[in-house]
């Protein structure tokens, strides 16, 4: 059974956790800086994130898609709720075709070591859904 | 009852401190500081480091071109002496020499079909310099050290390693010269007889003269091809090339038309090429000066993105380009390999070294770069 329910979930937690690094005074600047936009498809539920990442600010758009983003990923969302976690290593995932890619992949996996400080904020921001559903 | 899962001698519980080069901002020069090791988990080994080539690879990680998280250390040429053994491991004790090479699953498709460089997990388990569940096997004070680039991170005194890395060499070999066989040499060598199974009588060209192009040269040499064709800006290394078996030596920078003269020299072109530089005019080069059919293998890192431009028609009659890593070697048996050829005196891959001590890790990380030294190599004390 999928952990997200449906789109709405997706975005409040998965969306959410891309603008707590957004917000995040760390975190925030250093994902800025990698110049790309990112379109994310999931599955799933079916749902989509587009960040657009270009100093000084990192956008985050729920259901955005950007047929032009300069890398895309598609993964079923359990596998984003796993990774935010920090119990998902994403090199792995797309070695394995877990995670399909297109575009300089290189750039975002420059990006996971910075997304690290956020996994304990996003087990915080799922306490509430993991609390019902247990 | 109790299950013991390895044959071999378990170490107990003990937390080593190791002195380790750090990498922690791009671009900046190495820093010695000491950090903690992790016991030896499951499949791995722990090596006091006797010795550890510097590569280009290791250069291309410190300027920010491959995505290693920081902290982090690295170094992927190693060797030294088991001294300790996680559960699970066999065939390795401590006291066992070893050279270090590149990680991998040990099960996939290609592990199981002896091509364990094209393993499907060769990236994570090489380029993150964590283990595959996102643990490390270094640390400092609390804060993780990426201690795993490629199932090594040899840059320091002592090492955790994958088992699956550690070849066993002989004990009356210089341990502190092996690690090169583990990557730089094993590429150039591999490519030249794993890839284009280079024979005796047969024409070969080489572009770029460091470790890897020189390690082809010694493997052309070694197995009786005739002409080899050296390329190089660098004189000097012309020179080494000529000493080690390059029967024709070319400098870009002295010739008007070098594809032209390298065919004249092997007339209708050579059987085989070996591009070690990875920039598109030289690859574009060593597909030029192939016979048909003819076979390049590339093995020069320019980068995870790196386009480059060739003439598909003059691939069309037969000739193949060849993307390589690892010179398509299995360690474990190529290795040995060479060292079979060193101790006949057919590959003197030790001519091309020049040693450092630790405390000069920088120096040593300079003179590669600037090619004062073809293959740099750390001592440990």
């Amino acid at each position: 059974m999928a952990y997200f329910e449906n789109a709405e979930e997706v975005y409040k937690y998965v969306g959410g956790v891309f603008r707590a690094a957004r917000d995040n005074e760390q975190v925030g600047p250093k994902m800025a800086a990698a110049d790309v936009d990112l379109q994310i498809y999931y599955s799933d539920p079916e749902s989509k994130l587009t960040i657009r990442m270009h100093e000084p600010n990192l956008e985050v758009e729920d259901g955005g898609d950007d047929p032009n983003a300069d890398i895309k990923l598609f993964m079923p969302a359990d596998i984003a709720d796993k990774y935010w976690r920090g119990e998902y290593n994403l090199a792995v995932g797309l070695a394995k075709g877990q995670v399909k890619a297109k575009g300089p992949v290189n750039k975002i996996l420059k990006l996971v070591p910075l997304t690290k400080p956020l996994f304990p904020m996003y087990r915080d921001l799922v306490s509430d859904k993991d609390s019902v559903t247990a | 009852m109790t299950e013991v899962s390895s044959s071999v001698e378990q170490t107990p519980a003990t937390t080593i401190t190791a002195t380790a080069a750090l990498l922690r901002e791009v671009g900046e020069p190495l820093s010695l500081e000491e950090v903690q090791l992790s016991e030896p988990g499951e499949g791995e080994v722990r090596v006091r480091m006797r010795g550890v080539g510097i590569c280009h690879t290791d250069i291309s990680a410190a300027h920010g071109v491959i995505p290693i998280p920081l902290p982090a250390v690295l170094g992927h040429e190693g060797s030294g002496i088991v001294e300790a053994v996680g559960p699970g491991v066999e065939g390795l004790a401590p006291g066992d020499h070893v050279a270090l090479s590149f990680d991998h699953c040990g099960e996939c498709p290609q592990c199981a079909g002896h091509h364990p460089a094209y393993c499907e997990l060769f990236a994570p388990l090489n380029y993150f310099g964590e283990r595959l569940d996102g643990t490390v096997t270094m640390s400092q004070g609390g804060e993780d050290v990426h201690g795993n680039w490629f199932g090594q991170s040899s840059f320091a005194t002592y090492a955790i390693a994958s088992a699956r890395n550690a070849v066993k060499v002989p004990d009356d070999l210089p341990i502190e010269l092996l690690g090169p066989l583990g990557c730089g040499l094993q590429t150039g060598a591999g490519s030249v007889l794993n890839v284009l199974g280079a024979k005796e009588g047969e024409s070969i060209a080489v572009f770029g003269l460091g470790g890897v192009g020189l390690g082809g040269i010694m493997a052309a040499k070694a197995v009786g091809c005739d002409p080899i064709v050296a390329v190089d800006l660098n004189p000097e290394r012309l020179e080494i090339a000529k000493e080690l078996g390059a029967t024709h030596a070319f400098n870009p920078k002295d010739t008007q038309d070098l594809v032209w003269e390298i065919m004249d020299v092997a007339a209708p072109g050579v059987h085989h090429s070996l591009d070690t530089v990875g920039l598109g005019p030289v690859i574009r080069q060593a597909l030029e000066v192939l016979r048909t059919p003819g076979h390049c293998a590339s093995v020069g890192f320019q980068g995870l993105e790196n386009e480059i431009t060739i003439d598909q028609g003059h691939l069309l009659v037969g000739r193949r380009l060849s993307g390589v890593v690892e010179g398509d070697a299995d360690p474990k048996t190529f290795i040995p390999e060479l060292l079979r050829l060193y101790r006949e005196g057919a590959f003197p891959f030790d001519r091309l070294v020049k040693t450092f001590p630790f405390s000069e890790i920088n120096a040593a990380i300079a003179a590669s770069e600037s090619g004062e030294v073809i293959k740099p190599v750390v001592v440990f004390d």
